[in-house]
């Protein structure tokens, strides 16, 4: 902000409380504050990195008057003294935490230095005091310096840290100071720093979220920088300052007035866009600071109160200028609304990818302020030099005295120079003059270029050359060979032919050309390896007028094949075809003739002219219209040749072609797959070697080597250059192009001295150091790839006799458009080369995507334009016209060609390629410079080659993966050259990078990175052989030595549980827990060898033998856990813990062993424990299984006297079953466990985050079963202890949960359950975390493990804490009040069950008879409508109130309302008053009611019920509910016919007045009821939020969205229907059937479970379902038909919704269930209207008279449906229907790749880990976290 | 509707935003639809992708030819690289030419001009009226 805005604001303020108190309090002399949250995040950041200059205010001042240095001492003192800030020192506690020291007396002094007149000795004492940062322990926060230039002329220094001051500080500080010095009065400040830390600690906690919500999302900026961006954030800056002149400041602040907006929201605007341009981006987030002082006593006050807002900018959409400013005025709005919110509370709150190289949240600052520029301190200014920034670039804006604006950047200067910092500027200010000129232009179309760029731009493309338009490659050779015919043309393995001879096997190839009328636009295929002929056979085809068409021989025969089918060609030239090729050739060249070119021998005579065939005809028989005619045809090979160039010999062939005919066409693929041909005419070309002749200047003398496939345009210029200027030509062998070696040798055998190379290739040739070769090279031509930095220094490191050009250009254009000259000078320091400045009569344009041209140094399309653009793509109008455009800069008429490269303009008019636009690599949201970490690896040791790429190969599993020639390099010192997001995640050493036909790096062949064993010993004994096959299969390693170890060779716990399936299949009775103490090959045979001993011991030790251990901690695994998982927590704690797990049996993969009995398992435990391990113990157990075994183990060891200090529980509670038969009974009816078919265990594990996915189904099943069994054991075990009472422990009880676990919700109330047990319970919360949190959080466990709980010193929450103690309880308190209990519950329940029994009796009658009165359909709808969506409006009222207040009022206030409404329906409807219109506001109030009863008494179940109880109470509570909706429309219906809707509401007021009797006289217990975690709306906005970002589920969702507007209708119109011809009765009965199948859905989801994979098209399959059965019921007038339609529809649609909750519980996390949940409630709903109210009313009217006796349809589907008054509505079913099955059809296009592109959700506390590594207020604290975690994480 | 085709006197077409000025030497040709749409029209349309100077220049160098009753060559005519009357076509040839381009392209040249022009320029004449002509329907 805006310290403007803030002013006002204040001011505002002020005026409005001229009477009003103080805001903030003055504390209690003599308390030492608290440090505000600015303070303690710059006191963290300076732990970060002490003594840093990034957090230090620098003052400088001129003061140009006689200063007395004393004096000015003592008012600096005076000022100190005034201000608590200044001398507030910091120093931390034993803990780490910060505490704050407030000095009495100021220690600052005034350093005097006189410099006599020395500016530079002046400017270095000023740089001294600005040099260092602070000792915020040890020092006061400000010091001082006088520097004397004369006696009237000083300087005054000063350097204060941020802790202690602001900006706004700084005048406020320079005018005190100089009011002070001159004596004067300084008014008394009301209230001290200290105070408005403790105000501010005070105030309620800001709402973080709404910040979340604003920047969700948000990506670094990625401004194109100057250097590499280093891998941690860098702090030196840089300072450009300039001014826009009052005229266009006056326009500036002219717009913000017009649009209500604010000088700041107008520089965000126009900043934003500013750097979008730069960046590419449309999305960015620029932070603002803002003054913090909203109160008007802290406005003379200094100290830190400066917050920092991040202001999100959306540029997408192509707005205006105006509409941009507008939405910033908005976003500007909003977040000052919520200022007050510390900056770092909103950067831990979001979930940003950590990362440590740039500033978190935003990189980019702006402030407009009107402080700094000094004024009121008769003090002039003087220049800071040494700037410190914390991001990338900052920008401030301050108003000057003239009325102009005074700005300035200040950027970082390992990333910008000043001069890229200058053009910024200059865009600004262009940016600026173009939306005050005309705020209605796009901003994306204002013109960043002054006119001084957009001439020099202009400049750049004025490339026109005189060249020989009308000349062409034979012509030119021609001419060559008639210069020099003796002189040598060829060399191939040592043959030369001179140019007399290659021109005469021209004339041969061009002889055997003619029988098939080659000729100008015609095609003849070359399709030969480098040979003597080759060149020859392609000049000789040009000869004729025609194009050749290279066709590679090491191509596959298909590719040929296409190749030649494509081109149309006339002929195939084939030389020297391999053996074996016979067959496939013939196939592949089946459509044209082919013609040999090794049956041409030069050596041979021509044919004389008579010999040849007859249709040679010197003389064209002109008489003959017929021929004339045929003469004017250009493609006709009979023209004639007599007026030939004398040098051709006279013979007869086809004229020669023109400047205008094609000359090539190269095939190129494209992204497509598809290969396409790209045909360049002989002009381009010729342009083309003309500037290169000019550029390089190539002799007689000059020998070119030709290396480069015919295939690939390079070699176009290899070819013809040297052959039409005299030179010598020399071919490498076939293949020889990829040998480095073979190179070198022929380059110094023939002293080449100009070649090609592709990168690639260049860097291959230069590590072929072992042969000399290329001394006498005086130029290396690069194209083909970006030519990376350091590769270009090697090469002129390597080469220093022979300059090194890089060219760039596309196939289609002719060869190479732009061309950079590369020298040490030139390159300097830059990491890119660039591809340099357009060649002659060619145009280079950086465009947006409306050709709009791009400033220097923005990024953009490179479009080429000029006389070498190609034709086109041969024969793809389409493709030809997409890419080759009109050329609005060029000749009229003429084309650019859009290249698909992203490019930029170098300031000195060369340009830098920046990649493919397309191919862009982005990993995890960040842009990569794949580039940028190739460089850094070939600055490795050993490195000689690098290349790295993203891999994908198993999906969703993108990794960076470096392929190097040569040792691998150092993963720690590429951590520290690089950021953490580019550092590869493997790397494959390799002997060389595979380059494909051209030399370019084949990415394709990098193969994908296999773990590779070390070899060593190989495996000796069969066992070890067993064991080493077994892991050499599992792991993909070939071989596997005996002293490799399992984890090394890339091994994890999935994988190991796969080894050990393997291995006990051989027989091999080992365990996972065994593979992890007995890694290597070696060592896990010697256990498997080991004579049987009886049964496997059950206490395993996971740590080394540690005889000195203090304690000793048995921990035992979760139900399906394995004893590994204790193996992190175990690595984690320190050494005076010896470990040791459970190994339960039946719990390890892979050991099918029985599963012991509860009891006996506790038994061997207890034995094994007490012989095997002395001393004090702990046990920690991990949910429900593993707490109870925790239990039993310490009551057994207690008893048996051993020295048991704590138990430890993880994520588990106490649970139980109720007692009593009936709610045995009851509870198991609810549960149907016995059904329940695994599958629901094992979506559920996965949707907690277990891993089960890797398992095979079998050994799947194994853990699922035996989890079931054990916690069934574990239940009856609590169950148990709590009926029979247990004796208390000695040892304490301490919790630990997370807070994303549902399993222990209201841990806050429920740690003391464990008082039955012990007397001491403690709870600890892990924040994030989730169920499983062993696996991810082990070293906050160990941490846990080794803080003494019960001390004072227990860490307390804290926002920088991972993990705290909530609470600690000693002793039973002795219970008052009611308490929970089973029979509470009961009671309550049962009034509540009865009331909505009759409610749903209501809801079913009323519409009925409201239809039954009115006979409308529309009042049926609309009825239903009104008694469901008003409840739902009210929703989130109900919950927010609900969660509000006490929850028995509202059930009784609920009860109440219902109640009555019905009493007055009912009174009125005994006075025979009821009219439909009274209806209308009851059914509003009653589901209004009801909505408020129903969430009240299910959130008041938790305070009810005793907790361990819950579980099986809800399931009771749910039973009765569902049976009330199965029973009430069968009931209702009957019930309306006989006792009428009269006796139906009077029915209803009976229950509730039993409800409200039962709530009346049960007190309720004042323990935790539930409570919404998040409210509805930021449930559904969340969801949305989720799931609009992922294509999928949009997708998803639009389709739920569609299908319930004709589901709902269907449901809606099944009365009606029945009514159409039966009675009330028969409604009923349908109705009841459709609850059955309601009944039965829920049944056979809880069997099945659901599909185990293709989830959507079970979905989608259901979907049939409904169609099918709404076909069927709308068939006939047949109440059976229809209840088997009704009873399939229910049944369906219940599995429907039951598969997508699988759906949702398997591929979302699960801390985002409840949210998307909602928000598909809420799409479901807001559709249903449009069903209810719209669809099956006016369907109802439009259908019914169709099939009526005599209706349009009755002579047609009358037969099928029946007709009748009402049997439209029949076929409205099954129109439905059809609409139904069409939806799912489309649901099958657009949703058939659901299940394989989502993936399986991320494990909840993987997620939570994330949360938890966003850049929190504790950096260092949450790294090191971070990296703990990444150490003791299993993979 | 936010893309028409294009056209150049090469007859090579391309689409272009309606909302944009089309650049010199470009009309539209009529079609308009999305840029899809206009693609697809492209691909129905433009059956010989040679550029239309190129068609021309070879039909030219043969009319000329005929015109002055083959004393030229095709071939003659196209690589000369000077004016028609340089080349030595009569006054009665250059009607008779000026007759055949009407007739094939349906456009008037006015042969005074002409006759002192090259093939090339000739070509261009023909091309750019026949856009011209285009634009104007």
């Amino acid at each position: 902000m805006t310290v403007d805005e803030a002013r006002q604001a204040l001011l505002a303020r002020r005026l409005r409380r001229r009477t009003a108190t103080r805001t903030v309090p003055t504390r209690p002399a003599g308390t030492v504050p608290p440090l505000s949250f600015a303070q303690e995040r710059l006191w963290f950041m300076e732990q970060y990195a002490p003594g840093n200059r990034a957090y230090l205010v620098p003052v400088a001042r001129r003061i140009r008057r006689p200063v007395d240095a004393d004096r000015l001492a003592g008012a600096l003192r005076r000022v100190v003294a005034r201000h608590e800030a200044l001398r507030t020192r910091f120093p931390a506690r034993d803990d780490g935490i910060p505490t704050l020291v407030v000095d009495e007396d100021p220690a600052v002094d005034l350093t005097v230095v006189d410099v006599a007149g020395d500016a530079a000795a002046a400017r270095a004492a000023v740089e001294a005091v600005h040099a260092c940062g602070f000792d915020l322990a040890a020092e006061q926060p400000l010091r001082a310096a006088l520097i004397r230039l004369s006696p009237d002329d000083a300087i005054l220094a000063m350097a204060v840290h941020h802790i202690a001051i602001d900006g706004w500080s700084v005048p406020l500080l320079l005018a005190e100071l100089m009011t002070a010095y001159d004596g004067g009065d300084l008014p008394a400040l009301p209230v001290q720093y200290g105070d408005y830390a403790a105000w501010q600690r005070d105030k309620p906690a800001p709402d973080v979220a709404r910040w979340a919500e604003r920047l969700d999302g948000v990506e670094p900026l990625a401004l194109p920088t100057d250097r590499p961006r280093p891998a941690e954030l860098t702090y030196a800056g840089g300072s450009v300052e300039f001014e826009l002149d009052a005229g266009l400041a006056a326009g500036v602040r002219a717009l913000a007035d017009g649009h209500g907006a604010s000088l700041y929201m107008t520089m965000l605007a126009a900043y934003a866009c500013l750097l979008g341009r730069h960046a590419h981006q449309t999305r960015l987030t620029i932070g603002s600071p803002v003054a913090g002082r909203g109160v008007p006593e802290l406005e003379n006050l200094i100290g830190c109160f400066v917050n920092t807002l991040a202001m999100p900018v959306d540029l997408s959409g192509d707005p205006t200028f105006t509409e941009l400013l507008l939405r910033v005025r908005e976003t500007a709005l909003t977040g000052f609304a919520d200022a007050d919110t510390p900056f770092e509370r909103v950067v831990a709150d979001l979930n940003l990818p950590r990362d440590v190289s740039r500033s978190p949240l935003f990189q980019a600052l702006l402030a407009v302020q009107n402080y700094g520029t000094g004024g009121g301190d008769g003090l002039d200014g003087y220049e800071i030099r040494s700037w410190a920034t914390r991001y990338d670039l900052e920008l401030y804006i301050s108003d000057t005295a003239d009325g102009g604006l005074w700005g300035q950047f200040i950027h970082n200067t390992a990333l910008f120079d000043a001069a890229t910092v200058r053009r910024l500027v200059s865009h600004l200010t262009a940016l600026l003059r173009g939306a005050v000129a005309d705020p209605l232009t796009p901003v994306a179309a204002l013109d960043l270029r002054d006119d001084g760029e957009r001439a020099a731009q202009a400049a750049w493309n004025a490339t026109a050359a005189p060249f020989d338009a009308g000349a062409t490659l034979p012509g030119l050779f021609a001419a060559q060979v008639a210069a020099t015919p003796a002189a040598p043309a060829v060399t191939f393995d040592g043959t030369t032919w001179s140019y007399a001879e290659l021109d005469a096997y021209c004339d041969r190839v061009a002889a055997a050309l003619r029988p098939v009328a080659a000729g100008p636009g015609t095609r003849i295929g070359v399709c030969a390896p480098r040979s003597l002929q080759l060149p020859g056979a392609l000049l000789g085809v040009l000869r004729t007028g025609a194009a050749y068409v290279p066709l590679d021989p090491d191509y596959p025969v298909e590719r040929l094949a296409f190749m030649a089918t494509d081109a149309d060609l006339r002929a195939v030239l084939v030389l020297d075809p391999p053996a074996g090729w016979g067959p496939e050739l013939a196939d592949a060249f089946a459509t044209c003739p082919v013609i040999r070119l090794d049956h041409l021998d030069p050596a041979e005579p021509l044919p004389a002219a008579a010999d040849l065939p007859p249709r040679t005809d010197p003389q064209p028989a002109t008489a003959d219209p017929q021929a004339a005619a045929a003469d004017l045809q250009p493609a006709t090979a009979d023209m004639s040749a007599r007026s030939a160039p004398r040098h051709i010999r006279n013979f007869n062939i086809s004229p020669p072609p023109t400047a205008t005919d094609t000359a090539y066409v190269i095939y190129t693929s494209g992204s497509t797959g598809r290969p396409k041909g790209v045909p360049n005419g002989h002009r381009g070309v010729v342009n083309r070697l003309t500037w290169m002749q000019e550029r390089f200047q190539l002799t007689a003398d000059d020998v070119v080597l030709q290396k480069t496939p015919a295939g690939f345009d390079v070699s176009v210029w290899e070819f013809f250059w040297p052959l039409i200027i005299g030179a010598r030509l020399v071919l490498a062998q076939p293949g020889g192009h990829r040998d480095a070696a073979y190179l070198r040798t022929l380059i110094d055998r023939e002293g080449v001295t100009v070649l090609h190379f592709v990168p690639s290739m260049l860097a291959a040739f230069l590590a072929e150091e072992s042969t000399p070769g290329g001394a006498g090279l005086r130029a290396v031509v690069c194209s083909g790839e970006e030519l990376p930095a350091d590769l270009a220094r090697r090469c002129l490191a390597a080469l220093p006799a022979a300059e090194l050009h890089n060219l760039y250009g596309p196939t289609e254009a002719a060869i190479d458009v732009s061309a950079w000259a590369v020298t040490a000078e030139s390159l300097g320091d830059a990491h890119r080369v660039p591809i340099g400045a357009p060649v002659a009569n060619t145009t280079l344009h950086v465009l947006d995507d409306r050709l709009r041209p791009q400033p220097v140094g923005v990024p953009g399309e490179l479009h080429i334009g000029g006389v070498q653009v190609a034709e086109g793509y041969l024969r793809r109008p389409r493709l030809t016209a997409e890419r080759f455009v009109p050329d609005p800069f060029g000749a009229p008429g003429a084309r650019l060609y859009r290249t698909g490269d992203l490019a930029r303009w170098r300031p000195d008019g060369t340009l830098e390629f920046l990649g493919r636009i397309d191919g862009q690599v982005k990993l995890r949201g960040q842009r990569i410079e794949l580039g940028e970490i190739e460089a850094v690896l070939r600055e490795q040791p050993g490195v000689r080659d690098a290349a790295v790429i993203v891999r994908e190969d198993h999906p969703g599993d993108q990794r960076l993966v470096a392929y190097v020639v040569g040792a691998a390099p150092d993963r720690a010192a590429l951590k520290r050259l690089l950021p953490d997001a580019m550092v590869p995640a493997a790397f494959v050493a390799l002997d060389a990078l595979p380059l494909s036909a051209n030399g370019k790096l084949d990415r394709r062949a990098l193969p994908a990175p296999v773990r590779a064993a070390r070899g060593g010993t190989a495996p000796a004994t069969p066992t070890e052989q067993v064991v080493a096959d077994v892991w050499s299969a599992v792991l993909d390693v070939p071989a596997v030595g005996a002293d490799d170890d399992f984890f090394d060779l890339g091994g994890h716990s999935l994988l190991a549980t796969q080894v050990v399936a393997r291995l006990r299949r051989t027989g091999a009775a080992v365990g996972v827990i065994d593979l992890f103490q007995n890694p290597t090959v070696r060592e896990l045979a010697v256990l498997i060898d080991r004579p049987d001993d009886g049964p496997r011991a059950v206490i395993r030790r996971l740590t080394p033998n540690r005889p000195k251990a203090d304690i000793s901690l048995v921990c035992v695994p979760f139900g399906g856990g394995s004893a590994v998982v204790y193996q992190p927590l175990a690595d984690a704690l320190p050494e005076r813990y010896a470990v040791y797990s459970v190994a339960i049996p039946g719990h390890d993969v892979g050991v099918i062993e029985d599963r012991l009995d509860f009891d006996v398992l506790i038994d061997r435990c207890v034995e094994e424990i007490l012989a095997t391990i002395e001393g004090p113990i702990s046990l920690y157990g991990h949910c429900g299984v593993g707490s109870a075994l925790a239990v039993a183990l310490a009551r057994r060891l207690e008893a048996a006297g051993r020295d048991l200090r704590t138990v430890y529980i993880g994520a588990m509670f106490p649970f139980a079953e109720p007692r009593g038969r009936l709610a045995r009974t009851l509870s198991k009816l609810a549960r149907m466990e016995s059904l329940r078919g695994d599958r629901i265990y094992h979506n559920w594990l996965t949707s907690i985050g277990a891993d089960l996915g890797g398992l095979d189904p079998a050994e799947a099943r194994h853990i699922v079963r035996n989890l079931r069994r054990d916690s069934v054991d574990a239940e009856r075990y609590y169950t148990g202890m709590y009926a029979t009472g247990a004796e208390r422990l000695r040892a304490s009880f301490v919790t630990v949960v997370g807070t994303r676990d549902p399993a222990t919700e209201f841990y806050e109330e429920r740690f003391r359950e464990w008082h039955f047990l012990s007397d001491d319970s403690a709870v600890v919360v892990l924040r994030e975390a989730g169920h499983f949190f062993l696996k991810y959080r082990a070293a906050e466990i160990a941490e846990i493990i080794d803080t003494p709980m019960f001390e004072p010193s227990a860490p307390a929450d804290g926002p920088d804490r991972t993990w705290y103690r909530h609470g600690v309880s000693h002793g039973r308190e002795v219970a008052t009040g009611p308490q929970p209990s089973l029979g509470r519950f009961a009671a309550v329940s049962a009034g509540q069950l009865a009331s909505m029994f009759g409610s749903a009796l209501t809801e079913f009658a009323i519409p009925v008879w409201i239809y039954l009165t009115t006979g409308s359909v529309a009042q049926f709808a609309l009825f239903a409508v009104l008694g469901l969506v008003p409840g739902l409006i009210t929703l989130p009222i109900a919950g927010a109130l609900v969660d509000r207040h006490d929850r028995r009022r509202i059930v009784l206030a609920g009860d109440l309302a219902a109640g009555g409404v019905q009493a007055v329906l009912a009174a009125l409807l005994w006075a025979g008053q009821l009219s439909v219109a009274a209806l209308y506001p009851a059914t509003v109030a009653l589901s209004i009611a009801l909505s408020f009863q129903r969430i009240a008494y299910t959130s008041a179940i938790p305070q009810l019920v005793p907790k361990r109880l819950l579980g099986h109470a809800a399931g009771i509570g749910q039973l009765g509910a569902g049976l009330a909706q199965l029973l009430a429309p069968l009931l209702g219906a009957g019930l309306l016919a006989t006792i009428g809707l009269r006796g139906i509401l009077t029915l209803d007021v009976v229950t509730y007045l039993v409800a409200v009797v039962v709530v009346l006289a049960v007190r309720f217990p004042a323990t935790m009821p539930w409570r919404r975690h998040e409210t509805l709306r930021t449930e559904i906005a969340g969801g949305f939020r989720y799931v609009w970002g992922n294509r999928n589920f949009r997708r998803m969702l639009l389709w739920f969205a569609v299908l319930n507007v004709p589901l709902s209708a269907i449901f809606l119109m099944l009365s009606p229907l029945v009514l159409s011809f039966g009675t009330l009765r028969q409604v009923g009965q349908v109705s009841f059937v459709s609850a059955l199948g309601v009944f039965l859905g829920g049944l056979v989801m809880a069997a099945w479970g659901g599909p185990q994979h293709r989830r959507m098209f079970g979905v989608l399959v259901a979907t049939l379902g409904l169609a099918v059965c709404a076909l069927v019921t709308g068939l006939r007038e047949n109440l059976v038909l229809i209840g088997a339609g009704a009873l399939g529809l229910a049944l369906a649609l219940t599995l429907l919704n039951g598969v997508y909750t699988t759906i949702i519980q398997v591929k979302v996390p699960q801390r985002l269930h409840g949210r998307v949940f909602s928000l598909n409630t809420l799409i479901a709903w807001s559709t249903m209207p449009i069903g209810f109210g719209v669809v099956a009313p006016f369907g109802a009217e439009l259908f019914r008279p169709l099939l009526r006796d005599g209706g349009p349809f009755a002579g047609s589907l009358g037969p099928v449906f029946g007709t009748g008054p009402q049997r439209g509505l029949g076929l409205m079913f099954a129109v439905f229907a059809i609409a139904v099955a069409a939806i799912a059809a489309v649901g099958l296009r657009v949703l058939r790749r659901f299940d394989d592109e989502v993936p399986d959700a991320l494990a909840d506390d993987l997620v939570g880990l994330a949360v938890l590594d966003t850049p929190a207020t504790d950096i260092q604290r949450a790294l090191d976290a971070a990296a703990r975690a990444a150490t003791h994480r299993p993979s | 509707m936010d893309h028409r085709v294009v056209m150049n006197a090469d007859e090579q077409y391309s689409v272009w935003p309606v909302a944009d000025d089309l650049p010199a030497g470009w009309v539209a040709e009529g079609h308009r639809g999305t840029r899809d749409e206009c693609l697809d029209h492209v691909e129905r349309v433009w059956t010989d992708q040679t550029p239309a100077r190129t068609r021309i220049r070879a039909w030219l160098a043969g009319a000329v030819s005929q015109a002055c009753d083959d004393r030229l060559t095709p071939h003659d005519v196209a690589t000369a690289g000077c004016s028609l009357v340089a080349m030595g076509v009569s006054s009665l040839a250059i009607i008779r030419l000026v007759d055949a381009i009407e007739t094939e392209y349906g456009v008037a040249a006015d042969f005074n001009q002409h006759a002192l022009e090259d093939l090339d320029t000739l070509t261009d004449f023909i091309a750019t009226e026949r856009l011209r002509h285009r634009a104007a329907r």
